[in-house]
């Protein structure tokens, strides 16, 4: 163990000396105390005023406008994720350098021909990494959470300043609506219910009926995602934890479209909350006279209240769109589920920061451990190559999945593409679990079993095997043999 | 357990040949070796560069396995890590971490032997004044010259105290003082009963401080044994007197020719360039000229000569003076006590003209002969003048072969 200790204070010592730690420290610097002045130089003409004409007041309907919370939120995105990008280069550059060069150099050789076995050097070398980057996680953390704080402190308005709290500096929860999931089949069914006493089944060979399935579900799905004017379409929220404290702001958002109207014509119409009307604490409602452009994501604030003890919330909507006397849209309303979600702070931000950073702290250690396996049989130049590219991999997953998918017309390369990055997918972990810009964009809590999940995939697994591999490398490697490039 | 008698390294039959990354073989660069360190001995590796000294030493270590044969460290496979805490090593070239400092540096590897605190830093300071590096401890290794990393590559290899004591080329880079102190601390080392292995090109090396040699060329074991074997070269007598006239040379041709022998040559004995140079450092280091290098401190570290480290009330003690300001203080001190100029052996010149007078230089020569302790003295060597014919022609070899 002490051998372990002192391989990773050499470690941390090491990179600390390096130049090009001092150079990406400077960077990080720019990047963290640089990026809230952006909205200032190239968004000039934003006052706090803009949003708070009908900010922090329940039920009215909020457009999406651009205001000095938007900023504090901006600064969090992008500060968070150019410090994750810049630690992971820094990471892998330094990482690949100190398992590297020392090979190639030769310095190796004299700690190696120390009592020490050569698996607790490469342990003691990844520890010293990861030690660093401890280090530099929480510098920028402390960092971008005091300059979030002098944002936040500078925004004078008491409604911006709340929103701003609700908004930003929590954790919150976002969920979406189950009535899609649950409805379709049954309204499928029904729709084949009639049609089967129509009799019009019985001739049918079974494509057709399968085709005929497949219109149910699509007229089911109609029938659950418009509502013709005057008519009425619900949704029901469940399993919503509790709000983080009275005052805190539940927001619902949705976003309307129209056969045919132009984005931004505007509509009206009544939404109605209520808790389950069977629970205990039913008979709370919320109304709110809307008033909203078509495919634009609005919302509405609630209070926390209307959270029931059981964790359900209902929400009508009555379409008082007649039909257009002009007749030149059809004013059947429809919303898409993807773009209709409550959003609401379940947990304070302070813990919820810390867990992000642990977030980035799994990706650190996850890279560390990727560049040692590497290095210990690579030269610096393809180790570093390698370890760019898996984090590249990583970093794009959700497009690469997209961009290598398997569509109508596929050819040779698509095919290629898809199962080479196919096979990598399985091997390497989830990124989306530890991906801070996605979490940051809405302020989402992160919550513990998220953490662990991620923990056991980056590091459980994956840096445990790769750390297992690089120290078998390392001890059956015949050092002194190396031919440098 | 190892017996005490039982070599402390073996090797069996080792071939080690390079591969390329086909692995098309390139170089054997050792055959099959046999060769043997036994305990308490001084051992020179010799041969010509590219013999397959380092390789040989690599392997020992377990740097690098051995194509074919097999060898024994401690009687374990030269890999088992438990074997690592009886050995120092200096490689040939001194790999050390360019970014640390020289106290870091041998502190690091102080670490790893898992020393105490303590003791750690007793050694640190103990052998960064031994090797003369005191007044420069907190510069980066990586600006240090050759010279000096060679002697900080020499300290760190001595950290843990070793039983085996591994040097390759340990005087390469170092300037004449720093040869000499080698060579001396070798020999001190040796009496106190470590073994060493001690791999060298230059004869002078392991001529003054090695009791057996292996000579190596291609790979191949040339020849092994006792340097006086290797060495002495019977049937010639060496005279060395004070200015004599030509009248009294020619007497003496007279008395040789009285025994039946003639005189093969006479010349004035010139200083040796090496004994001139020390006699010049040690004067400027009695004037306290500064150097911003290294410097001889003449001393061993206390813990090598076997003196019991400092305990109790005396490391307190020392602590409490080096914390009268660190650096500072240590930049402070003096420069490292002088050591009186290397005595020119008046005492065999006087011996021998009160010898010449009763007529009896012989005698005091074999004398001197029979006595192997002195040879080291850098003095003009009454040693017998050496047959080297097998290096000799083992060098030429190997020029022929590079030329
Ligand atoms: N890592 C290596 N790869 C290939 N050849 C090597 C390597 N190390 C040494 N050699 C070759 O092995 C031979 C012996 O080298 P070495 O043991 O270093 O000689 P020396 O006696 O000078 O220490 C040389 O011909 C050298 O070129
Ligand atoms: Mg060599």
């Amino acid at each position: 163990m002490r051998r372990i200790w002192a391989v990773t204070r050499q470690t941390f010592i090491e990179i600390l000396r390096m130049r090009r730690t001092t150079l990406f420290i400077f960077i990080l610097a720019a990047v963290v105390l640089g990026v809230p002045q952006l909205p200032r130089l190239f968004n000039k003409d934003v006052k706090p005023q803009t949003a708070a004409l009908s900010a922090g007041k329940p039920g009215a309907v909020q457009a999406p406008q651009a205001a000095q919370r938007h900023h504090v939120q901006t600064f969090l995105v992008y500060s968070v994720g150019l410090a994750g990008i810049i630690l992971s280069l820094l990471t892998i550059l330094a990482g690949c350098k100190i398992i590297c060069e020392e090979q190639a150099r030769r310095y190796v050789f004299t700690p190696l021909t120390k009592p020490v076995p050569r698996w607790q050097y490469v342990i003691g070398r990844w520890a010293g990494l990861v030690l660093f980057q401890m280090l530099m996680i929480a510098a920028v953390g402390l960092a971008v959470y005091g300059t979030a704080q002098v944002l936040r402190l500078n925004v004078k308005d008491r409604a911006e300043r709340l929103q701003l709290d609700n908004q930003v500096f929590a954790g919150r929860y976002r969920s979406a609506p189950n009535s899609l999931d649950e409805d379709l089949p049954k309204v499928a069914a029904k729709i084949m219910q009639q049609r089967e006493q129509n009799e019009r089944l019985k001739d049918l060979s079974p494509e057709q009926i399968a085709a005929s399935w497949d219109n149910a579900r699509l007229l089911a799905r109609e029938a659950l995602e418009n509502v013709a004017p005057f008519g009425r379409l619900g949704w029901r929220f469940t399993e919503l934890p509790k709000p983080l404290n009275d005052n805190a702001l539940v927001e619902f958002h949705f976003t309307a479209g129209t056969g045919k109207a132009a984005a931004g014509t505007g509509l009206k119409g009544i939404f109605l909350f209520s808790r389950d009307p069977n629970s205990e604490d039913a008979g709370a409602y919320f109304r709110s006279d809307a008033t909203f452009l078509t495919d634009r994501d609005s919302s509405i604030l609630l209070p926390a209240h209307m959270v029931g003890s059981d964790g359900r919330l209902f929400v009508e909507f009555l379409n008082e769109n007649p039909g257009d006397p002009a007749a030149t849209f059809d004013t059947t309303l429809m919303f898409p589920p993807e773009e209709l979600y409550i959003i609401y702070p379940v947990a304070p931000f302070e813990p919820n920061f810390l867990r992000l950073l642990l977030m980035m702290l799994i990706l650190q250690v996850f890279l560390a451990s990727t560049t040692l396996l590497a290095g210990t049989w690579l030269s610096f130049p393809v180790a570093t190559l390698m370890c760019l590219t898996i984090y590249a991999i990583g970093a794009m997953q959700r497009f690469l999945v997209e961009a290598t998918a398997i569509r109508y017309k596929s050819g040779f390369w698509v095919y290629l593409g898809h199962y080479i990055y196919g096979g990598l997918q399985h091997i390497m972990p989830n990124f989306e679990l530890i991906d801070t810009s996605t979490v940051l964009m809405d302020s989402l809590v992160v919550p513990w079993t998220r953490l662990a999940v991620a923990g056991v995939a980056f590091v459980g697994v994956w840096t445990v095997l790769a750390l297992t591999v690089a120290a078998f490398v390392f001890t059956k490697r015949e050092l002194a043999s190396v031919i440098v490039e | 357990m190892i017996q005490p008698s039982e070599p402390y390294v073996q090797t069996f039959k080792v071939t080690k040949v390079f591969r390329d990354f086909w692995r098309r073989e390139k170089v054997a660069a050792v055959r099959e070796l046999d060769l043997e360190v036994r305990p308490n001995e001084v051992l020179g590796l010799l041969g010509p560069n590219g013999s397959g000294k380092s390789t040989t030493i690599k392997m020992i270590l377990g740097l690098l396995y051995p194509t074919r044969g097999f060898i024994r460290v401690f009687g374990k496979r030269p890999t088992d890590v438990s074997i690592k805490a009886r050995i120092g090593f200096l490689p040939e070239e001194s790999y050390l971490y360019p970014f640390l400092n020289a106290w870091e540096t041998l502190d690091y590897y102080g670490r790893l032997f898992k020393q105490p605190r303590i003791q750690r830093r007793q050694r640190v300071e103990m052998l960064l004044d031994m090797v003369g590096l005191t007044q420069v401890a907190y510069r980066r290794v990586g600006e240090y010259s050759k010279g000096m990393q060679r002697r900080i590559g020499l300290a760190q290899a001595l950290i843990n105290d070793p039983d085996l004591l591994i040097l390759d080329e340990p005087t390469s880079g170092l300037d004449p003082l720093g040869t000499r102190q080698v060579k001396d601390l070798i020999q001190q080392l040796g009496r106190r009963g470590k073994t060493i292995v001690l791999s060298s090109h230059l004869l002078s090396d392991v001529e003054d401080v090695c009791q057996r040699v292996a000579i190596l060329y291609g790979g191949r074991l040339r020849a092994c044994g006792e340097v006086n074997d290797l060495l002495s070269q019977h049937g010639l007598t060496q005279i060395i007197a004070e200015d004599l006239s030509p009248a009294a040379l020619d007497k003496i041709r007279a008395i040789a020719a009285g025994e039946g022998k003639s005189v093969l040559d006479i010349s004035a004995p010139r200083q040796k360039l090496e004994s001139l140079f020390l006699q010049i450092v040690a004067d400027a280091q009695r004037e306290r000229i500064a150097t911003g290098g290294a410097v001889d401190t003449g001393r061993l570290a206390p813990f090598l000569r076997g003196e019991g480290e400092l305990e109790g009330p005396q490391v307190v003690e020392q602590l409490l003076a080096a914390t009268n300001g660190d650096g500072a203080a240590a930049a402070a001190q003096p420069v490292a006590p002088v050591r009186p100029p290397v005595p020119l052996d008046a005492e065999l010149l006087s011996e021998l003209t009160d010898a010449a007078e009763h007529g009896d230089g012989r005698k005091v020569l074999e004398d001197r002969k029979a006595a192997p302790t002195k040879p080291a003295k850098p003095a003009p060597a009454p040693a017998p003048a050496a047959d080297r014919r097998i290096i000799d022609s083992l060098m030429k070899d190997d020029q022929a072969d590079h030329a």
